[in-house]
């Protein structure tokens, strides 16, 4: 997994980088909520220099292995 | 004129005010609002507000949009600066928008003797302010902002910007 995406998890969600799976959902993470959700979209967006879509942003609620999957189509953290 | 005021203000039946603004503005206000009937104070069609919520001019212009809702228990006094909310903006409850400030740079005279400011607040539409959300006087807020719960707002937010804390920062931009 990119460093960038799991220390953005780590910060904002208050984990442990080793704590950051790719299994974690907003069911598993107590403070990855809809708000959070957008700080998190806005800290990548930052650190891999991309711009994703709504429809993107709606998906990447999904878990960490989605989040992953649309960076990885971005090409970032590559 | 201030006599009259007041009567307006304690005298008038809550249950008038409520007939008023809806045979008049055709708006919905709960009988257990306080709202005054004033002409300062202007409200547009489908604009509703809730039970325990204060709405008070204090001598300047309160101007609400069309199909606002003002959800329960909130304040919003104008004062001369004036506030005014664009249309189909929602006010979440426990929210205050205080349009006055007061000096407090002589520490010999008590705060609430000295002088009162009031720059105004300029909400536009299709604004979201969360529960709890404080906006305070010299406030803009552009159209389409969302205010997270219980956020502070003194400042100007651009337009479409999702703003969280105290004092309110853009956590996101909608797209």
């Amino acid at each position: 997994m990119q460093d960038g995406l799991r220390s953005a998890f780590a910060d904002l969600f208050g984990l442990d980088e080793s704590e950051v799976t790719e299994e974690l959902t907003p069911d598993s993470v107590d403070l990855w909520d809809s708000l959070n959700h957008l700080r998190l979209i806005t800290a990548l967006e930052e650190a891999f220099g991309i711009k994703l879509t709504m429809a993107e942003i709606e998906y990447m609620m999904g878990s960490v292995a989605k989040v992953r999957e649309v960076l990885e189509r971005h090409g970032a953290g590559q | 004129m201030k006599l009259l005021h007041r009567i307006r203000r304690l005298a008038v039946p809550s249950f008038v005010v409520t007939l008023w603004y809806l045979l008049r503005h055709r708006c919905r206000i709960s009988p257990r609002a306080e709202v005054e009937i004033n002409a300062l104070l202007t409200m547009g069609a489908g604009t509703e507000v809730n039970a325990f919520s204060k709405l008070k001019v204090s001598g300047g212009v309160l101007r609400i949009g069309r199909n606002v809702s003002v959800s329960t228990c909130c304040f919003i006094s104008a004062s001369e600066g004036g506030v005014e909310i664009g249309d189909y903006t929602m006010v979440g409850p426990n929210v205050s928008i205080v349009g006055n400030n007061y000096r407090y740079d002589r520490i010999d005279v008590p705060t609430v003797l000295q002088e009162k400011t009031s720059k105004g607040i300029r909400i536009a539409d299709n604004v979201w302010l969360g529960a709890g959300a404080v906006v305070l006087d010299g406030a803009r807020i552009d159209a389409g902002v969302i205010v997270a719960p219980n956020s502070v707002v003194s400042g100007h937010v651009p337009e479409n910007a999702v703003v969280q804390g105290n004092p309110a920062r853009v956590i996101f931009t909608r797209r």
